[in-house]
């Protein structure tokens, strides 16, 4: 028993919000004389042993997924299209929605009183589990005994901008750093020649918040995420000019990381230190992209199984991709895939037509993607995840107040569903249950915040003892919330 | 009539301010008297009288005082009937003791010395109990030993409660609510809802006061979880205000929940037996850990939970130095990965590693290297083995005969090799493998379904068969060779 710590934790816990807002208002003073006084923060300069002193504590757990391949469908797809099977909402279909389920309910355009609208797909059991999945993924249905599904996802923000921050930073606002970027600080990489938090984009568009989805925020921008194109250069600006060689262009690196060590030796920003290796991997990156991101050479049965076709932008090389990344050793591989925000104004934006195009380009690759890398062997230790930032209400949109002439479904925080494969989580188990009509979860609701737990206990890390400090405080990727759930680790 | 009852409390409240002048005055007499027994010191002798008549006198007060508090009906009445008459005696003690040294100073005989001494010995013992009691009173009565370390509890006499679930030996016989449900209130709830301590005017700590509910109605409805008040608060967000326990405190685990929720919807009764009460599978196999914790883990995983030896720092140290990615499974564990390059010399690395840390090392990856059956002899010698990772090696069929004795192997991948069928022979005997890959080998469908018969929760992995037609078809060749 620590004594010391002891007293601490009760003094910590006997002093109340109330307490801290007293001693603020001559806090407040003390906090400005030291920076006029010009006082060093913490993070300066220490920097490279607070991360020595980070290793030494991780992971907090035997890790159960060495890597994370995150499949993102920005927009967020439907949930009762795809996996939440709901025969009651389909008794309701073109009935006006209960005022009771509008009461105090903000939306993102649903005006006045929209109608129900019933499942616009047939669901069948699948597998042994008898996993209940929408005929739109007949792909996917395959391997729902390999797959945990949760489907009682709830979040707080109905914008897609907002929830996608808050799904990968954990806070709805700019400034956080992404999960990506979490875990590539906490673990490291197991390759030298490549960044270990990449990026890949599909579907036309980078997602609505940015790439501050796969900003590093606060920590150091050597973890931030690396975006990959699939058509010309891989990374931009990665390859030599024209008449700049390889020798010539060591040389200049050399002669940049001469004078960057000697800015930091002077200056001990923590930044230069990130410019440096930067300059480092930007070199071995100039052979290694290259290679890895050439498709080419995988046989004609991958390219079968996975839907590819070398040189186009398409989440299914992206997927092939994927499993290239994690296979040399890369922690985190992030997939956006735009283009699932069905709010029925137009044919591609559609449930009736518009989802089952965006299924079709999805279904095969992503059901390729987990049984390629089960085949590898590399499913136990890789952690897949698939979903999008919110999900879709039960009843039609009206935006304008009128009808239109495709259906489709508004923005809906409280239930979506998220499902996750390999990487130490149950195969064929569905966790959660929502109500009738799958508006809410009725039981075992998992916020984001408990999800991104999860995810940190499978790569070994405890998301309350996983932090950084800046601004002054300690920061949590879970924020000050998030709970595992226990019951889908396998 | 109220008024004066309120001006009574009023004063009464002085009591905990009093009290304070008699324990002080008469232990000073008390101590005053002892010491000026040394010649040294016996010109405090005559002080002796003026100080006991202080402690008198205020004894007084604070009983009169304390009469008054006791109106108030604040407090337990057995243990305020033994405070109340120790402090009244101790008042006649302490004016008793007064008058006896009163006595005394006028003409000394050998017994009113006896009777003073007497006397004040009495008194002394007194003030201990009426201020003890006192306290109990106001504090609980397990205040002065709550956080006695066990140690001293046991020389004190004090019983060192085993509080919380015990592991129950005899589960059929075991009474649901003695044995299984009340451990989990003990260690849960009961620091807040006890005989003392009534948060909510709730009490959780037997039967009746379960029964008897609390401000917010009763705790459970027999029958029916979903309409119990404790099982609603239990699964309310830790966030939310109304949750229980409150935020901060330890949580009831997912199974103690759902043990709670089996035994109200079985009618929360307090004498049935487990044998008595009906289980579903999901209840069954968490009443199992009751009684064995290690019921539904692997022989690996209580492996690892064991732990290993500590391997030696400076050895680690130098592979480390060399390069070799080495290090424990986790920062509490002694367990070690290994993971060694392409580039390295992986069978000789592996000799050494095999005389360094034979036990310790768990998870080796060894894929896409220059790795042969010399190097598979020295993997063997690694006991505890539980994930090998030997893709797309140089290995065959004799290389594998090494991992014979590797008895915890759990997962084993060698796809991309030149193993065939009578390799895979080798590996019949290791009863905790799960997983084998061995895509893009030589291995025949028939050899893996023989290996798999052997072996009811081993999975062999051949590679594709995808085939799923339509929704853009897909029908990809299997690979594995089929015969």
């Amino acid at each position: 028993m620590n004594v010391f710590e002891e007293y601490q934790m009760r003094t910590l816990q006997s002093s109340t919000r109330r307490h801290f807002l007293k001693k603020l208002t001559t806090g407040l003073g003390g906090i400005a004389l030291g920076s006029m006084l010009g006082c060093q923060t913490r993070s300066d300069a220490q920097l490279p042993e607070g991360l020595e002193e980070l290793y030494t504590q991780l992971p907090h757990f035997a890790p159960k997924a060495k890597r994370i391949i995150y499949l993102h469908m920005a927009g967020a797809p439907s949930q009762l299209e795809l996996f939440d099977y709901k025969p009651e909402l389909k008794k309701l279909n073109g009935q006006d929605c209960p005022p009771s389920l509008l009461e105090g309910k903000k939306f993102a355009f649903i005006q006045g009183i929209p109608k129900m609208l019933g499942p616009q797909a047939d669901f069948k059991s699948r597998g042994q589990s008898g996993m209940m999945v929408s005929d739109h993924l007949p792909h996917f249905a395959s391997i729902v005994d390999e797959v945990t599904l949760v489907k009682t996802m709830h979040t707080d923000e109905f914008n897609h901008a907002p929830a996608q921050l808050l799904l990968q930073t954990g806070s709805p606002r700019l400034g956080r750093p992404s999960m990506g970027s979490w875990v590539t600080y906490g673990l490291g990489s197991e390759n030298d020649n490549l960044p270990g938090f990449m990026v890949l984009v599909s579907g036309g568009k980078t997602p609505d918040a940015g790439k501050s989805v796969w900003g590093s925020g606060f920590l150091p921008s050597v973890y931030q995420g690396v975006q990959c194109r699939s058509e010309g250069d891989p990374v931009l600006y990665v390859s030599n000019p024209d008449g700049m060689d390889g020798q010539l262009r060591r040389q200049t690196i050399d002669a940049i990381n001469s004078i960057n060590e000697k800015e930091y030796m002077e200056f001990g920003d923590p930044e230069t230190l990130t410019r440096i290796s930067q300059y480092e991997m930007a070199f071995n990156m100039q052979t290694s992209v290259p290679e890895i991101m050439d498709i080419k050479d995988e046989p004609e049965y991958i390219h079968e199984m996975y839907g590819t076709e070398p040189g186009k932008t398409s989440f299914a090389n992206n997927c092939l991709l994927a499993r290239r990344l994690v296979e040399k050793g890369v922690r985190f591989v992030q997939l956006f895939d735009w283009g699932w925000d069905m709010h029925g104004v137009s044919e591609n934006e559609s449930l009736d037509v518009g989802l089952e195009k965006k299924c079709r380009l999805v279904d095969r690759p992503m059901t390729a993607l987990v049984k390629d890398l089960k085949q590898r062997g590399l499913l136990e230790e890789t952690l897949v995840v698939w979903g999008g930032e919110f999900g879709r209400t039960p009843m039609q949109e009206n935006r304008g107040g009128r009808e239109w002439p495709f259906k489709g479904r508004d923005h809906h925080t409280e239930a979506f569903p998220v499902w996750m494969a390999g990487g130490g989580v149950k195969g064929g188990f569905t966790y959660g249950e929502t109500d009738e009509i799958g508006y809410y979860g009725i039981k075992d609701k998992v916020h984001v915040h408990d999800l991104q737990a999860t995810i940190l206990k499978l790569m070994g890390m405890d998301h309350e003892k996983f932090t950084y400090f800046a601004q002054g405080r300690d920061f949590r990727l879970t924020d000050v919330s998030g709970k595992v759930i226990e019951k889908v680790i396998a | 009539m109220e008024q004066s009852s309120d001006i009574i409390i009023f004063f009464g409240r002085f009591h905990p301010l009093f009290l304070h002048l008699p324990i002080g005055f008469l232990a000073l007499a008390f101590l005053m008297e002892l010491i000026s027994k040394r010649e040294k010191f016996n010109y405090l002798r005559p002080a002796v009288g003026f100080v006991l008549a202080l402690g008198a006198i205020s004894a007084l007060v604070t009983a009169v005082l304390g009469l008054m508090l006791a109106q108030a009906g604040d407090y337990g009445e057995d243990l305020l009937f033994i405070h109340q008459w120790a402090g009244i005696i101790l008042v006649v003690l302490a004016f008793s003791t007064w008058f006896l040294y009163y006595k005394k100073s006028q003409k000394e005989t050998k017994v009113l010395n006896q009777a003073y001494l007497a006397s004040i010995s009495l008194m002394m013992l007194f003030l201990g109990g009426a201020g003890h009691f006192g306290g109990s009173l106001t504090h609980g009565s397990n205040y002065l030993t709550q956080y006695m370390p066990d140690g001293l509890k046991t020389l004190a006499g004090i019983p060192i409660e085993n509080r919380g679930p015990q592991l129950i030996e005899n589960l059929d016989e075991a009474v649901v609510y003695t044995e299984i449900i009340h451990p989990i209130m003990e260690i849960r709830c009961n620091s807040c809802h006890n005989s003392s301590k009534k948060k909510g005017d709730l009490q959780m700590h037997t039967k009746e006061a379960l029964l008897k509910g609390g401000e917010n109605g009763p705790v459970f409805v027999a029958g029916s979880p979903e309409e119990s008040e404790l099982i609603k608060r239990l699964h309310l967000p830790e966030n939310h205000d109304d949750h229980m326990p409150p935020k901060g405190k330890s949580q009831l685990t997912d199974d103690q929940v759902l043990l709670m929720e089996w035994w109200i919807e079985n009618g929360a009764t307090f004498d049935k037996k487990v044998a008595e009460v009906e289980a579903n599978d999901e209840v069954q196999s968490v009443l199992l850990t009751l009684t064995d914790p290690n019921a539904h883990k692997t022989e690996v995983e209580i492996l690892l939970a064991e732990g290993t030896s500590i391997p030696d720092a400076e050895k680690l140290k130098a592979y480390r130095e060399e390069g070799i990615m080495i290090k424990t499974l986790s920062n509490d564990e002694n367990w070690l990965q290994v993971t060694l390059d392409k580039t390295d010399p992986v069978d000789e690395i592996l000799g050494r590693l095999a005389a360094d840390f034979p036990d310790q090392i768990t998870w080796l990856d060894v894929k896409d290297t220059p790795l042969s059956d010399e190097g598979m002899e020295h993997i063997g010698k690694f006991k505890n083995l539980t994930k090998l990772r030997s893709e797309k090696t140089e290995i065959t069929d004799a290389g594998l005969d090494h991992l014979k004795g590797l008895n915890y192997l759990e997962s084993l991948n060698i796809y991309g090799t030149v193993i065939s069928d009578e390799g895979l022979l080798a590996l019949e005997g290791l009863k905790n493998l799960k997983r084998l890959y061995v895509w893009d080998t030589q291995v025949s469908q028939n050899g893996a379904a023989q290996l798999q018969e052997a072996s009811n929760q081993l999975e062999v992995n051949l590679g594709y068969e995808v085939q799923v037609v339509d929704s853009l078809t897909v029908k990809v060749v299997p690979v594995a060779i089929r015969e």
